[in-house]
């Protein structure tokens, strides 16, 4: 009886180290497939941005109980009221950055950390700033088990930027504004570029390119989009709607 | 007793009613304040149903029950107290209609909710009608009467008791009848006692905690105060709305600037109205520059463009920035015109800037008056901060009148300069361009095109009418503050295409594609996928877009988002009169079903009274909504239009319900065919009515207003209760002469919404004119009438 039990523990063992690979590779083919009807049909061609959407392990970056779901064609929710982006809208705001490797970027808005993630693979440098202590911690802690040394995390109110590690080449915005902060706008170097979705918070935005020349800004629009509002300064501490 | 209850049950529901438009103003937005009318209509409809269903045995234990009419007061507070308070439970949230499946049924559930106060006011004036036909005149007087005074109940009760203490003092009147009155049972007494303890308890206890009514999180508000080291440091509620003022570090607040700015703003305060509307005032003597600040926003080109300016008038609707621009510009004499008079208020006591003076006053009845011309005018009104929430607004702010009126009090060389947010598609800024040409044709200008310029950022824009044409030194120093400052400039006479979209760009040059094919196509309006026509006061609707012909281009141009759709008025109402009718067939079914299970289907009557009652119930609520619509111009307030129209016109009524005992079966008709000329003579003459009363002060044009509703109350409130005494029959027969009347009602006040919007609101004062009318033809001789009213 007893050699029965213990034979059909290793069993369930075996059975359960010969599907980890095979998941694994799921997630991976799942990727694959993301970012060839997601990303790439809807016209993103920077080939740079298309391979660090494969490489990035997007399911690390969802609570477990959504990992399912991870590479669907929607934004999910990461807690306190949160999401991470869809992945489309991750490629299309890391493209409109035009990123070449050289790069210094900040990004306001850490959340889960899969956008630091992919940008982490097409800049030199990322620094991160999450004003909720909690998605801040998790996600710094993700990034840094990721062995992703160029990113800097950090807590804080993103609307002030890091003024420490300014001037930045690009920066990005991953929740709504009404207004461009304008200590962002201080810390862009001149020929900087920042993505950020701007309009009304609880309506809807324009996900936006803003560009530096000089004292000279220029604004792109590039498409409509719903973000969860900016906290912190930009905003306050207003539950999410959508 | 039922002379007193039906007095008492009209003042509280009609209060409550002009409450629950605040309610929804300040919880929700204006899309659900304009259901209010309707689903008191359908209460009161709901309530000769009920009667009718119930048959004589309802009756006859009214005439035998002396409790009845107190039981039913009890009800009418317990349901106004308690479908407030439930509502208020309710997670009802419009803009989550298109993504949140439960949302329709907490629409429903609050409509019937609501409903109930009225159900129980209605039951009691049928069944006071069912009872006793001869007293129709009587009850007729008192109903009004009521009414009338309840119109007055916000006006008082507001500044004291706010939105939720206001509803509960409303909920109370009728418990006057059931703890004062003689004769009323003990037992009615000690419920009503309790029920009276209740809500005082719910007024007093924490201030009134439990009543407090919130903005709507999508709203301005409760944002700035979620702000770290916001506070909220001053309250005052009245008919003109909720003024609170906000105060912090992190208010930022000055569309139209530009991001080249490297400057700091002044620390500013922020004085909301009803949740929303916000005005800034900052504090210039906060910052070095004081307000320099203001000469890096695109509101300030109408001073570029002038130059030299001595004097300015500001319209301010929302904003402030405005205001700074004047103060930045030097001009000697600056006039600021603010509607609410505890925002004027703030205003004066904030900025003490030599030759500035703020008035409370609109700004149609201020030009009216006369009086100085001015070097600049600008009109700041950025408009509701949801795009689309204020659809079925009425704001005569932005006609061509409107924009007549501005253009004859230029300076020779003024400039008149509107501020507004930048809307996609397009649609807001090109109607007010299509409006500045029609308004420069009608005062007789042959270069239109070249008096106009529009300069924007990323998200507002201003546009331009120049008294001389934009050109030479002029345009020079606009182009010059454009470029500096990173705007673009979206039409001028000459304008060329690499002048277009150098900082802030599109796809494509939507705006000044749609500028361009204004002045040079002339179809370009009757072919743009959106309603941009321009508006005159008659149909003043800034802020609706949609044609009904292409719905379906306007879902795609948009990207297929069906919220958008939503945020139409046209739907909402359209929507609304759909459900309305829906519900009042039913109501109007039930009884007639009821009658054939019973043999007796003809016992409702047959069909001519019934629709003389249903015309008359058209033709006095179209009356309403048009007197409410086209005496909005006056005054300052969509509450405060809604206080004067519906007590003027109600208090009025009871005059006429009183004058109806008088009125023999004759006569009726007589009376129908003056009310339906005295409506049309009114609604065409009502747009000089309303110009001529425009220059007087608030106390006279509310005179004026009280005659002009007055002359008609008096003859409208003869029909239905002359109608009810002469249709005799049974007790059932009569509640179901009111329950089509009430239908009737819910259908005039959805569809006016529909009516006003697409051919303006003259439409609707013909409309009544022609219910009148056709009552008047529908009415059968008196011999007829009664053969027809007897039991058939």
């Amino acid at each position: 009886m007893r050699r029965s039990a213990s034979s059909l523990i290793l069993f369930l063992f075996l059975l359960l180290a010969a599907c980890l690979p095979l998941a694994a590779q799921d997630f991976a083919a799942e990727r694959r497939r993301m970012v060839e009807t997601q990303i790439e049909a809807r016209g993103i061609g920077d080939e740079r941005v298309l391979d660090a959407m494969r490489r990035v392990e997007r399911h690390l970056f969802v609570p477990a109980d959504m990992r399912g779901r991870a590479y669907t064609d929607s934004p999910l929710p990461i807690g306190e009221g949160q999401t991470i982006s869809q992945p489309y809208i991750v490629a299309l705001m890391t493209e409109t950055l035009r990123l070449s490797g050289s790069e210094k970027v900040l990004e306001v808005g850490t959340g889960s950390g899969y956008q630091a993630a992919v940008l982490s693979l097409l800049a030199k440098e990322v620094c991160t700033v999450e004003i909720r202590p909690g998605l801040q911690k998790r996600g710094a802690e993700l990034l840094a088990s990721l062995g992703l040394r160029n990113v800097a995390a950090r807590q804080a109110d993103g609307y002030d930027g890091w003024a420490e590690k300014a001037p930045f080449d690009c920066i990005m915005i991953t929740a709504a504004v009404n207004h461009v902060p304008p200590p962002l706008l201080r810390q862009l170097k001149d020929g900087g570029r920042m993505v950020l979705p701007l309009g009304n918070p609880f309506a809807y935005q324009d996900l936006v390119l803003v560009t530096r020349t000089g004292g000279t800004y220029t604004v792109d629009h590039v498409l409509g989009v719903l973000f969860v509002p900016m906290t912190g300064k930009a905003l306050g501490a207003q539950p999410s709607k959508e | 007793m039922t002379l007193a209850a039906v007095l008492a049950l009209s003042l509280s529901t009609l209060g409550y009613e002009l409450l629950l438009t605040r309610y929804f103003s300040l919880a929700h937005g204006n899309h659900l304040s304009f259901l209010v009318i309707g689903i008191a209509m359908l209460g009161f409809a709901a309530g000769g149903t009920f009667a009718s269903l119930a048959g004589d045995r309802w009756v006859s234990a009214a005439r035998r029950k002396r409790e009845l009419f107190p039981g039913l007061c009890l009800l009418c507070s317990l349901t106004t107290a308690g479908s407030f308070l439930l509502l208020k439970c309710i997670p009802l949230d419009y803009l989550r209609f298109p993504v949140d499946g439960l949302q329709p049924l907490y629409l429903l559930a609050s409509c019937i909710l609501l409903s109930l106060p009225f159900f129980a006011a209605g039951l009691a004036l049928c069944t006071a009608y069912a009872m006793d036909p001869a007293r129709s005149a009587a009850i007729s007087c008192a109903g009004m009467l009521g009414s009338g005074a309840g119109a007055l109940v916000p006006l008082i009760a507001l500044p004291v008791l706010g939105e939720g203490g206001s509803i509960a003092a409303a909920a109370m009147a009728p418990l006057l009848v059931v703890l004062f009155w003689p004769g009323v049972g003990v037992r009615s007494r000690l419920a009503g006692a309790a029920l009276a303890a209740g809500l005082a308890a719910l007024m007093l206890v924490k201030a009134g905690a439990a009543l407090a009514v919130e903005p709507s999180p999508y709203k301005s508000l409760p944002q700035i105060v979620a702000a770290p080291g916001t506070r909220l440091t001053s309250r005052s509620t009245g008919l003109l709305g909720r003024v609170e003022v906000v105060e912090g570090p992190s208010l930022r607040f000055a569309p139209g600037l530009s991001l080249g700015f490297a400057g700091s703003l002044p620390p500013q305060r922020a004085v909301v109205v009803d949740g929303d509307e916000q005005t800034i005032v900052y504090d210039l003597e906060g910052t070095p520059d004081g307000a320099g600040f203001a000469r890096s926003s695109h509101l300030f080109a109408p001073y570029v463009l002038a130059g030299e300016v001595a004097s300015c008038l500001v319209v301010e609707r929302g904003g402030g920035l405005g205001l700074a621009c004047a103060a930045a510009s030097g001009a000697r004499l600056t006039t600021v015109l603010v509607e609410n008079p505890e925002v004027a208020r703030i205003l004066r006591e904030s900025y003490r800037v030599p030759g500035l003076s703020v008035e409370a006053t609109g700004p149609r009845s201020f030009l009216a008056r006369g009086g100085a011309r001015w070097d600049v005018i600008a009109v700041e009104s950025w408009g509701p901060s949801v795009p689309g929430m204020a659809s079925l607004s009425v704001d005569a702010t932005l006609t061509v009148d409107a924009l007549r009126a501005y253009w004859r009090r230029l300076g020779d060389s003024g400039v008149l300069s509107i501020s507004r947010r930048l809307v996609l598609p397009p649609s807001d800024s090109v109607r007010i361009f299509a409006t500045a040409l029609e308004a420069l044709r009608s005062e007789g200008i042959g270069d239109r095109q070249n008096h106009l310029a529009v300069i924007r950022n990323w998200d507002t824009c201003t546009i331009l009418v120049s008294r001389l044409p934009v050109a030479g030194p002029g345009l020079a120093r606009l182009e010059a503050f454009a470029a500096r400052l990173g705007f673009d400039l979206d039409y001028f006479p000459g304008i060329t295409p690499d002048k277009i979209d150098r900082f802030n760009r599109y796809g494509r040059p939507f705006f000044a594609d749609a500028y361009r094919d204004l002045v040079g196509d002339p179809s370009f309006i009757r072919r743009y996928p959106l309603d941009v026509a321009p508006q005159g006061d008659d149909r003043p609707f800034p802020s609706r877009f949609l044609r009904w012909s292409r719905i379906g281009d306007f879902y795609r141009v948009t990207g297929e988002r069906v919220y958008l759709l939503f945020l139409s008025g046209e739907l909402i109402a359209a929507a609304a009169l759909a459900e309305g009718a829906a519900v009042c067939l039913l109501l109007l079914l039930l009884p007639l079903a009821a009658g054939a299970r019973r043999s007796r289907p003809r016992s409702l009557g047959a069909g001519r009274p019934l629709a003389v009652f249903a015309a008359i119930g058209l033709g006095f609520m179209f009356c309403e909504m048009c007197l409410i619509d086209s005496l909005a111009l006056l005054f300052p307030g969509a509450s405060v239009t809604l206080a004067v129209v519906l007590f003027g016109l109600l208090a009025s009524s009871a005059a006429g319900g009183l004058l109806s005992a008088r009125l023999s079966g004759r006569g009726l008709r007589g009376v129908l065919a003056v009310a339906a000329l005295l409506l049309a003579a009114l609604a065409l003459s009502l747009p000089l009515i309303v110009h001529a009363l425009l220059p007087l002060g608030l106390a006279l044009r509310v005179a004026g207003a009280l005659v002009v509703t007055g002359i008609p109350g008096v003859l409208l409130g003869i029909p239905f209760p002359a109608a009810m005494r002469g249709l005799g029959g049974t007790g059932p027969r009569r509640a179901y002469a009111w329950a089509v009347n009430g239908s009737a009602s819910v259908l005039a006040s959805t569809g006016s919404a529909l009516v006003a919007m697409s051919a303006g609101w003259m439409t609707l004062g013909l409309l009544a004119a022609a219910s009148y009318a056709a009552a008047a033809i529908l009415l059968p001789s008196a011999r007829a009438w009664n053969t027809e009213a007897g039991e058939l």
